[in-house]
């Protein structure tokens, strides 16, 4: 009985779900990141744009890119991180083509 | 922090590292050794090249003559200095396999020697880039892009899994009964005290790897598909200088005024090289690459040049002020960061150290696997059999890791022993590695992971120490042709080699004990070395 109490009451266990969580992670980190180095393409202080300005842009995508893509482990099920990376994909995405 | 949030991340800690760790031992190991590049080259150098120096001051003559005489120099054709008024004219020749230098001889005639020089240092850089993946060189980068993409993921989760305990475990080092718990002690304190480096090495190489996937996603959102034509036109290294009709293309300027007018451009920088492409035709340019140990400069730093007028097409990487704007420089530390090419000879040998400490840490990272899944022998005479799958990698681990080392050791040491006696040295060099490497791992399999940890490791000993024993044959027996010293750089090659065949030496006494010693129950026990069965191991030290 007291077994069925606390399981009611414990936070849900974060599961290992690896596909999900990987693809949502890979395929999100890069659109996440695809969409951050275009706001800094178009944002950061420059005159115009250059080969210099568009390589840091480039080697700036694996920052973001990895970065997302650690926590999409965080996420208690694979379901949860698409919704969440998902809509954080659409968000920068959208604030870039706001921006623009 | 949560044991459920825990467990996920060792999970993917483990696996990222498990599939990574083995490519990116090559790469470390390699790595380290192409820090110390020109010096493999002065190894691998015969010393005859001291004779074709030219005086710098003397080079717009010889220039002239032979981009007259040699079609192949027209196309490309190098100035390297040995010292600022010293030189070599050179250029590759018959498909880039033969090399040749001019100089004038006595008469004040054109002479030109053809070598078939050896690229062991460039062959030994491709692995460190690729870590011998087959395929070609953009395969093997976009292969290493995607494995640095989960190595930055194994790197986070293994921070987050030691984060609860780090204060506890970070400076302890117990050696004693518990040698798993040694093994993972060393590699959490070489993990986490060279985390810096690692992110750098992690994070640049998604660039460096994936490049042309990352710029094609970009052109087609941020650029709307202009990124491609700017980035050919502005490239830094292959870029044209413009068009300029009423320049006559065929007057080169002299190089010294080259180098006057880079040296007054960025005054910290040392040219090292120039590099002529189309010499002669318009839009031709000159490459200017060297060192600038002040900066944190791109490849120690380069600019590109109009050849007649001596014009700067580009010197955005040129260190110092009024050369790059803050985006090449940002570009540029990122590069002389994963590179080292900054700081001297001090960050040369700490790059040197941090790449062997991060091949140590793959390694350490698959016997920490290994052990994790060992099955245990709970009574006396009862006999274990270890998952295949424990034994598969131990064979792997030994056979991937002692390749490496053997196959790099014996295509370096290649360099002097086929000098002069075949035509193609590039081929040579790589096909020496790929065997090598390969039978390596057949043995490992073949003879098992204890068995073929000692005895590749009693070749990694010979190998390594063949390096310096060549170098001293050459010095004994001038006829051998093998020769010896002629620098610094090469006598240090040396000295670096024969203590690392001492340390392998180190390695495979203590894996030889440990055979033979260690519990029943490890994939590391061989049983036809065995002399005692020693369950209790606190006198045992070495491997796991």
């Amino acid at each position: 009985m007291s077994d069925t109490i606390r399981d009611v009451t414990k936070k849900p266990k974060v599961e290992g779900h690896w596909i999900g969580k990987t693809t949502a992670g890979v395929i999100c980190g890069f659109i996440v990141a695809l969409a951050s180095s275009g706001l800094l393409v178009r944002h950061a202080p420059s005159a115009g744009i250059d080969a210099a300005k568009a390589e840091t842009a480039m080697l700036f995508v694996p920052l973001v890119w990895t970065g997302v893509f650690s926590v999409a482990y965080l996420f208690r099920s694979g379901l949860r991180a698409w919704l969440w990376l998902g809509a954080a994909s659409l968000a920068t995405l959208a604030l870039f083509e706001i921006c623009k | 922090m949560r044991t459920d949030l825990l467990r996920v991340y060792k999970t993917v800690h483990t696996w990222t590292g498990v599939i990574c760790g083995l490519a990116l031992f090559i790469c470390f190991y390699a790595g380290a050794i192409t820090m110390f590049k020109d010096q493999l080259i002065d190894w691998t150098t015969p010393r005859a090249s001291v004779h074709q120096l030219i005086r710098v001051e003397d080079s717009p003559k010889l220039i002239e003559r032979v981009l007259a005489t040699q079609p192949d120099a027209r196309k490309y054709l190098s100035l390297r200095f040995h010292d600022r008024d010293h030189a070599w004219l050179t250029w590759p020749t018959h498909g880039r396999t033969q090399r040749a230098t001019a100089t004038f001889d006595a008469n004040g005639q054109l002479h030109i020697d053809t070598t078939h020089p050896s690229d062991v240092a460039q062959f030994v850089n491709v692995l460190h880039m690729t870590a011998g993946v087959p395929g070609g060189f953009d395969v093997g980068m976009g292969v290493m892009g995607v494995v640095s993409l989960l190595y930055g993921l194994a790197l986070v989760s293994g921070v987050i899994v030691l984060l609860p305990t780090l204060i506890k475990d970070l400076f302890v080092l117990r050696i004693g009964k518990n040698l798993k718990r040694m093994w993972l002690d060393a590699h959490n304190v070489v993990g986490i005290l060279s985390l810096p480096f690692h992110l750098v090495m992690a994070l640049s190489v998604v660039g460096f790897g994936l490049h042309d996937y990352i710029y094609s996603a970009q052109d087609k959102l941020i650029y709307d598909g202009k990124l491609q034509p700017m980035l050919v036109a502005q490239n830094p290294f292959f870029g044209k200088a413009p068009a300029k009709p009423e320049q006559d293309a065929t007057k080169l300027l002299a190089p010294t005024a080259l180098l006057d007018k880079v040296r007054a451009q960025a005054p910290g920088f040392e040219p090292e090289e120039l590099t002529w492409r189309r010499a002669g035709q318009p839009g031709a340019t000159v490459f200017v690459r060297g060192e600038a140990p002040d900066y944190l400069a791109r490849s120690g730093g380069f600019a590109l040049m109009d050849p007649v007028s001596g014009e700067f097409v580009n010197h955005k990487f040129l260190p110092g002020d009024g050369n790059g704007d803050n985006w090449a420089a940002a570009t540029s530390a990122i590069y002389a960061l994963h590179f080292g090419s900054y700081g001297g000879a001090p960050i040369q040998w700490g790059y040197f150290l941090l790449g062997l400490a991060g091949a140590f840490l793959f390694y350490s990272g698959n016997l920490l696997w290994i052990e994790s899944r060992r099955k245990t022998q709970r009574a006396e005479n009862q006999s274990v059999a270890q998952r295949r799958s424990a034994s598969f990698l131990a064979s792997l681990t030994v056979g991937v890791a002692l390749g490496c080392i053997n196959g790099i050791a014996l295509s370096l040491v290649a360099a002097k022993w086929l000098s002069g006696h075949v035509a193609d040295m590039h081929q040579w060099h790589a096909s020496i590695y790929y065997t090598v490497f390969l039978a390596c791992i057949a043995w490992a399999f073949v003879r098992g992971a204890p068995r073929a940890a000692v005895e590749l490791l009693l070749c990694a000993v010979i190998a390594t120490a063949a390096l310096p024993l060549t170098s001293v044959a050459g010095w004994l027996f001038p006829s051998t042709n093998w020769w010896a010293g002629g620098s610094d750089g090469s006598l240090a090659v040396d000295i670096v080699a024969a203590l690392g065949a001492a340390c392998y030496a180190w390695m495979w006494r203590a894996t030889a004990r440990r055979v033979s010693m260690g519990r029943t129950d490890s994939v590391w026990f061989d049983r036809s070395r065995q002399k005692s069965v020693v369950n209790d191991i606190s006198n045992v030290r070495g491997l796991p």
